[in-house]
Formats: structure tokens, C-alpha cells, sequence
């Protein structure tokens, strides 16, 4: 074989039902017009999870993914996603996550792993460079993660080194949000991956690497990388994202308005509450050292403890402002010390913090509502802010216990079906968008409502929202280049964040795309143009990936790769059913905030419906949401359209015919 | 991977001669690197006199005589040796002949130059002071170093 240059250029297959093992080459035709990570992830799904399939069925498959820049120095350039049918929305899911395990893999030699079937028992996976070995795992079932990591290391394999990802008792027991965990403590979060091992009897994967990847151009590459490095080190933003990480938002977004409060109630919390869980409240109550991911300058991770009161003897790595915001405002608990209780259980039992907080709020909602009674969940007193209860609810979830841990498990859909008669009038008050729920009130920022809309697997920040709203109306703003937004986009609309303008469509599909390509290599996102610098944008990107593989990429060939991983993510939801009808918002949206800096805004449904339409536009879909052949065909992507074609989906979703 | 890099053009931290001996439950990063013994035990033991210790005490590896036996890995009282995967001999901190790269490439500047004599067991003491430091339950740690003596054994072996 040829040298390979920035790939390690191996696919690994494992087949749990027959324990089949292969090495697939990577295709030139994939690296081309998919890159790796989750572009070609997304790829893979589409084409070997047939439509309808059972997200926890044995035909349902579990792909990692790592990038062309895996593993070779770039800044931040350590994460993998994880893909597969989602057992939590039922359409595509991923997620991915930072730590070692990404660039441990491509060491190994593997670029992509594709786990296809079911192992009739608990098995666990060994990936030693070459060898590779589905392991009896009767020994782990059970274990929490942590647990489980130190039987691995310590028994079965005698090295502290290797690296794993595990699936903790709410993966084993199919909660609907349950998630691996990598290294301890880096959870691929979203979209119920958890549950998908866990359906797979596989409860973990472990590897270590010793193989080298090479770079096509070492001299010009390095240079390159060290300037990149540089300007991290230069912007304004480096002294707080490395001291705070996403804990320095908490506060700018309660200035602005925007921190949702009992599931979404109000926007703006009371402001001695808000203190409470402030970056510096963090930092200086817990924290007691930075962690960086793989390759990465901006160590924005912690290790933390608790030393006192009643969760003293808690430690785990995090936390984010995802976690935190779940955990405190959403469910009235400014008590940071359960906070951190609730983040290590949710790590050892492996479950999403974010869908588990909002999880409880919904639940909590039900019940003041009275939607939910005591009846329903054994006699349990759900009360905002009664810390000692949230966090007994998140071991009451992941062990599924009866009552309300089993009913909770099911996520916001599964429990609105269970309530039965109730549900519709239980449906009002789950904030989700294509079964997926978010943190964040966008009520007053129509780029964020619009990109919660439109992401691929269901309301999420990660997925391309603009960031700009944060930056450009709170002290935040002296840290970043004044109105960036408006010059980029030539339009003094843009940072308009009320504004049904088409700008808005353009900024949007822009930013989803600059996330695009972070997944696409397996970067970081926060030391991308995502965040309002030029630092790492998708010219770039595209030069990394030159420079790294030897393959030429232009700017405006890595927008066509990316828009092509978009295209069949949104043609494998669209194949299970989804259409403009699910990417409309909650009805809270369009209510109007009761209280705080952004009272009174709201979404309206008319005109949230053309800004839509707008862009569907951009995106070369109909006015149904679904891809035209005409984009698709452009994008190469004839046989993804085909497929459309071909599938008995209602009349009024088919894709146009060829004019 | 800077290390890997500069001595061989590609990306490989098993290549590399410093390493981050890590205990992820507790989040501990520790560096691990030649500190340049008087006398050192890799040289005196090693058994093909493949190791070598110069007048600035930097030790150098004779590839040729080298076996990859890793007797030397055995003794360095800090597990700074290990087997290059690729060549299967001892790699041993050279300091980049006065320049290193990774005292460059540190985003945190935790490495430095430094004269201070260590002790053996030194970073097994101070990574165990800074786990007591942060609070963290000493028997929930305490088996990790007794059952590893990680500071010897922490390579892939």
C-alpha cells in the first residue's frame, strides 16, 4: 500500500453477531468527498442502517470517527464522534467528545470503527494496534464506569495507559439518553449512544496505539501549526477560555437574559441564585486543576472536589456550563456542591447531563402543572430546587427504577406516550425540537431558534449556532472584534438578533457549516471562527488538511464536502419521516418571556415559518424540507436522492422530479 | 508529539522520550523525562553497555548495540525509558542537544529547565502530596501506587 499521509487509512469493521473482524482500506473516494469524522460517519450510517430500523435493534450500527488531523499536533485537535440511529429522537444521532481515546485509535491504526450487530452476552472490545479481540465483559456488567476502567486497567490488561470508553448501568438498561464515557469523564453526550452500546451487550471499548501517521509536507505542516498556536495564544478570549472554559458564560448569559429557568418558565434567573453558579463561584470553590484534551492549548477542562458539606468527597473532571445550566437554573438549584454530585453520578452511571437535568424539569413542570400526579411516580414530591431529590433522581433514572426512574428513562417523547390521555396536554411543556432539548432560551435570538431548528440531530448548540448574540450584547463583547458579524456578512442585520431578515439564513448555514468542518477534522469548535475569531477558520481548516494529507483542498471544496454530510444527515431523518412540520420550535417559543432583560420577545409563527423557507433555500431543500434531486445530484450524491425517491414516504415529501 | 516529530518526522507519543504518566480517575498529568542521575543505574546495568552518559550527563543510546531487552527500564527509578515501537531500542531524553522542543510547545510553560537534584521516588511523592492537596480520598488512591509502582512500568508494555 501507497504511504498514507494524515489518515491512518483503515476502516475497522467488528460484527458482534457473527464476531467477524475486518480491515476495510479507506476508500480515496470517501476521503475526498467526506474528509472523515462525522462527515463520513453520517455517510456510513445512511448507507448501512436500513430505514426503520430499530435504533436499539441489532441492525442499528455504531460508528467512531476520527479526522485526517487526528493525532497530529494541530491546536485542538483530539475529539471523535460517535454515530448511529438515535434510540432518544429516532433519527440520526451522533455526539462527540475531547480526551485521548480519538488519537489513541488512529495510533491503532484505524481512521473509522464500524460496529455492526448484537453479542449474545456482555463483551468488551481490545483493540491492540493489530490485534483485536471481542472479550468476555460478565465481569464488568453492572460496574459504573469508573468501576469498570479499573478492572481493565488494573486486572485485565496491567496498563494504566490504555485508553477506554465505557458504558455505565444506564447504558446497560437502555435510558433513553444514556451515553458512553471516554476517559473517565469526556461523555459523547447526546442522542443516547449509551443506549446503543448497551443494546449491543457491548459495555466497552479499549485501545492503545503505537503506530505512527505521517504528515505529506512535515516542514511547511509544522510551521503552520506553530502560527496557529500562536494566534491562539494572542487572542483576547485565551486567558478566560483556558481559566474558564464554558463556566465564563454562565455569567453573560444571565446579563443578557437568555438562562432558562424552570424548564424554560422564565428567562433570567434571580440574581442571587445566578452567583451561585458563576464561573468564578466554580473555580474558586472546587476546582483544583486545568485539563486539556489531546493537542490542545486551550485546557479548558477541570479537575474538581468537594470538600465539605453534605456531597463532600465528590470529584470528578468537567464541569460545563451545559451541565451546570441543566442541573441549576433549569430545575431552581442554585446549590453548586449537588450540581457537582448529580455531574459525577451522571458520569459514573454514563448519562447525558444535559437531557438528564432537563429530563427532571420536564418532569418537575408536569407536576406543578398536575399533569403528573404522585400516583405516577410513587408517591415522590417533585419540588423545584430540592437539590437532595435531583440528585437521587439521576440514580433513580439510570437504574431505572420503578416508577419514576423507568418513566424518566423513556426521555420527554417516551414519557408523554406513557401518560396516555395526558400526554398531548404533557406535550406543551417539552422544549425539544426533533426529540432533542436544549439549554437555552432563544427567544430573544432568532439565529439561535433558527439553528436549534434546523440542526440535524434535533435542538442542539453544537451543531452551527450562531454565537454571536452573547458577544456582541454583554461584557463578553470587549473580547471579540466589535459588530464581526456585520462586516463578515455585510449587513448591519445581522447582529439584529430580532431581525426575520435573510441574513439570518445565511449566518446560520455558515456557522453550521464552520461546526461542520470542526467534526469533519475532529477539532475543537472553541478555537474555530464559531467563536467569533478568525483564528481557525475553513480556509484553514482546508490548508491543515493539504498540508497534512497532500491532498489539495480548496475552501470551497471543503463547503461542498461539509454541505454533503449535511444533505445525508438530513436525508436519513428525512427517510424516517421528518419533514418542515418537526423542524418547527415548542409552543413555548411563541409565548412571550415573562420577565427579565428580554421580556415580552417571542417567536412568531408566521414569520419564523418564511425565515425558514429562506433557508431551506440555501440549503437546496423544497418547501417541505426535504433535498431536491437538483442539490443532491450536484453534490454527487445522486444515489442518496435515488433512495429518496424510491422510499414509500407520504406523496407530499417525495422530492421534486427533474424539471 | 513535538518530540516524536523532531526526531523522526511523524506523529507518535510512544515515540516520544517524554511521556504524561496519567491516573485519569484523579485526573493526574504527570511528566516523565531523564533527569540525568550521577551514576546512573540504566548505564551501569545495562547488560550490552549499549547506554552511554556524557560529560553534561546527558545518556545516549548505541542503537546498534541496543537489544531492547529493557533492563534499563527496570531500574530508572522514574520510568523515564522506554522501547521505541518502531525500532524496538531504548529512547532516552537528549534535551534536544540544548534547545528542547517540548519546553517550547508547553501551552502552560510546566516544564522547564531546572537544576534542582531530584530524589528517587520524587515525582511519586509530589504526585501523591498534590492528590492529598486536592482532597481526594487517600485509599481510593493509595492502590493505584502500590499495585502499578507506575513511576518504573508506566510504558506499553
Amino acid at each position: 500500500m501507497s504511504e498514507c499521509y494524515g489518515w491512518a487509512g483503515t476502516i475497522l469493521r467488528v460484527n458482534l453477531t457473527t464476531n467477524e473482524i475486518t480491515r476495510q482500506p479507506l476508500p480515496d473516494e470517501w476521503k475526498e468527498k467526506f474528509l472523515g469524522g462525522r462527515n463520513l460517519n453520517s455517510k456510513i450510517l445512511f448507507d448501512e442502517v436500513p430505514p426503520g430500523a430499530d435504533a436499539l435493534g441489532p441492525e442499528n450500527i455504531l460508528i467512531i470517527g476520527t479526522g485526517p488531523l487526528t493525532g497530529v499536533l494541530g491546536p485542538a485537535t483530539g475529539r471523535f464522534t460517535m454515530t448511529a440511529k438515535s434510540p432518544l429522537t429516532g433519527i440520526h444521532g451522533d455526539s462527540n467528545a475531547g480526551g485521548d481515546f480519538g488519537p489513541e485509535m488512529k495510533y491503532a491504526g484505524y481512521d473509522h470503527l464500524v460496529i455492526s450487530g448484537k453479542a449474545e452476552k456482555p463483551v468488551y472490545l481490545w483493540i491492540d494496534n493489530d490485534h483485536v479481540e471481542i472479550r468476555d465483559a460478565s465481569h464488568l456488567w453492572g460496574k459504573t464506569v469508573s468501576e469498570a476502567d479499573k478492572i481493565i486497567k488494573m486486572e485485565d490488561i496491567g496498563d494504566l495507559g490504555v485508553k477506554t470508553i465505557i458504558i455505565g448501568p444506564a447504558g446497560e438498561n437502555l435510558v433513553r439518553f444514556a451515553c458512553p464515557i471516554a476517559n473517565l469523564y469526556r461523555a459523547p453526550g447526546r442522542c443516547g449512544m449509551g443506549a446503543v452500546m448497551g443494546s449491543k451487550n457491548l459495555k466497552a471499548i479499549v485501545v492503545r496505539g503505537s503506530k505512527s501517521i505521517k504528515v505529506a509536507k512535515p516542514k511547511e505542516y509544522l510551521e503552520y501549526v506553530r502560527g496557529l498556536f500562536t494566534q491562539i495564544y494572542q487572542a483576547a478570549i485565551y486567558p478566560i477560555w483556558s481559566k474558564y472554559g464554558t463556566t465564563t458564560l454562565i455569567a453573560p448569559k444571565q446579563q443578557r437574559g437568555e438562562m432558562s429557568v424552570r424548564n424554560q418558565q422564565e428567562a433570567g434567573w434571580v440574581e442571587e441564585k445566578a452567583k451561585e453558579i458563576y464561573g468564578d463561584t466554580f473555580i474558586n470553590r472546587f476546582v483544583v486543576k486545568s485539563k486539556a484534551c489531546f493537542s490542545c492549548p486551550i485546557h479548558c477542562s477541570h479537575g474538581f472536589v468537594i470538600k465539605d458539606g453534605p456531597y463532600a468527597g465528590t470529584y470528578a473532571e468537567g464541569m460545563e456550563w451545559g451541565s451546570i445550566g441543566c442541573f441549576a437554573n433549569q430545575l431552581d438549584n442554585p446549590r453548586l456542591d449537588s450540581i457537582g454530585k448529580a455531574h459525577e453520578l451522571a458520569s459514573q452511571y454514563g448519562m447525558d447531563t444535559m437531557s438528564t437535568g432537563l429530563m427532571i424539569a420536564f418532569a418537575m413542570e408536569l407536576f406543578q402543572q398536575r399533569i403528573l400526579t404522585k400516583e405516577d411516580i410513587g408517591g415522590v414530591e417533585l419540588k423545584w430546587g430540592d437539590h437532595a431529590l435531583i440528585v437521587e433522581l439521576v440514580r433513580k433514572i439510570a437504574y431505572r427504577e420503578e416508577g419514576i426512574g423507568d418513566l424518566l428513562a423513556e426521555g420527554k417523547r417516551g414519557l408523554i406516550q406513557k401518560l396516555g390521555e395526558r400526554g398531548a396536554e404533557a406535550a406543551k411543556y417539552a422544549n425539544q425540537i426533533k426529540g432533542l432539548d436544549e439549554l437555552t432560551d432563544f427567544r430573544s435570538d432568532l439565529g439561535r431558534a433558527l439553528n436549534y431548528s434546523t440542526s440535524t440531530r434535533g435542538a442542539d448548540h453544537l451543531r452551527g449556532l450562531p454565537t454571536y448574540s452573547i458577544w456582541e450584547d454583554t461584557d463578553f463583547k470587549k473580547l471579540f472584534e466589535e459588530k464581526y458579524w456585520d462586516k463578515k456578512f455585510k449587513s448591519p442585520k445581522a447582529t439584529d438578533f430580532q431581525a426575520y431578515d435573510p441574513v439570518r439564513a445565511d449566518i446560520v448555514v455558515f456557522t453550521e457549516i464552520v461546526c461542520g468542518g470542526a467534526d469533519a477534522l475532529e477539532m475543537c469548535k472553541f478555537s474555530t471562527e464559531w467563536m467569533a475569531q478568525e483564528s481557525i477558520n475553513l480556509t484553514t481548516m482546508a490548508k491543515l488538511v493539504t498540508l497534512a494529507t497532500g491532498w489539495e483542498i480548496s475552501t470551497e471544496k471543503l463547503r461542498e464536502i461539509l454541505e454533503r454530510g449535511w444533505q445525508i444527515e438530513r436525508a436519513f431523518s428525512v427517510r424516517e419521516g421528518i419533514s418542515a412540520k418537526d423542524d418547527i420550535p415548542y409552543p413555548r417559543s411563541f409565548e412571550p418571556i415573562p420577565s427579565g432583560p428580554q421580556k415580552g420577545k417571542r417567536l412568531d409563527r408566521e414569520s419564523f415559518e418564511k425565515l425558514l423557507q429562506m433557508y431551506y433555500e440555501r440549503r437546496g431543500w423544497n418547501s417541505e424540507g426535504i433535498p431536491t434531486r437538483k442539490r443532491l445530484e450536484s453534490l454527487g450524491l445522486k444515489e442518496v436522492a435515488d433512495q429518496l425517491d424510491s422510499l414509500s414516504i407520504r406523496p407530499e415529501l417525495k422530492i421534486e422530479p427533474e424539471p | 508529539m513535538i518530540c516524536s516529530f523532531s526526531r523522526h518526522k511523524e506523529f507518535n507519543p510512544k515515540r516520544s522520550r517524554i511521556r504524561v504518566v496519567k491516573i485519569e480517575r484523579f485526573f493526574l498529568d504527570v511528566p516523565v523525562v531523564c533527569q540525568q542521575c550521577l551514576n546512573p543505574s540504566c548505564v551501569t546495568e545495562c547488560p550490552v553497555n549499549a547506554l552511554e552518559q556524557d560529560k553534561d550527563g546527558i545518556v545516549h543510546v548505541n542503537e546498534e548495540l541496543c537489544t531492547g531487552c529493557e533492563r534499563c527500564i527496570e531500574v530508572c527509578p522514574l520510568g523515564a525509558i522506554s522501547i521505541d515501537p518502531s525500532k524496538n531500542v531504548a529512547i532516552i531524553c537528549d534535551f534536544c542537544g540544548g534547545i528542547p522542543e517540548c519546553i517550547q510547545w508547553c501551552p502552560t510553560k510546566t516544564l522547564e529547565f531546572s537544576s534542582t537534584p531530584f530524589t528517587p521516588n520524587a515525582i511519586a511523592l509530589t504526585a501523591k502530596s498534590l492528590l492529598e492537596k486536592w482532597g481526594i480520598p487517600r485509599n481510593e488512591y493509595e492502590e493505584y501506587f502500590q499495585k502499578f509502582n507506575w513511576l518504573k512500568r508506566h510504558s506499553n508494555e
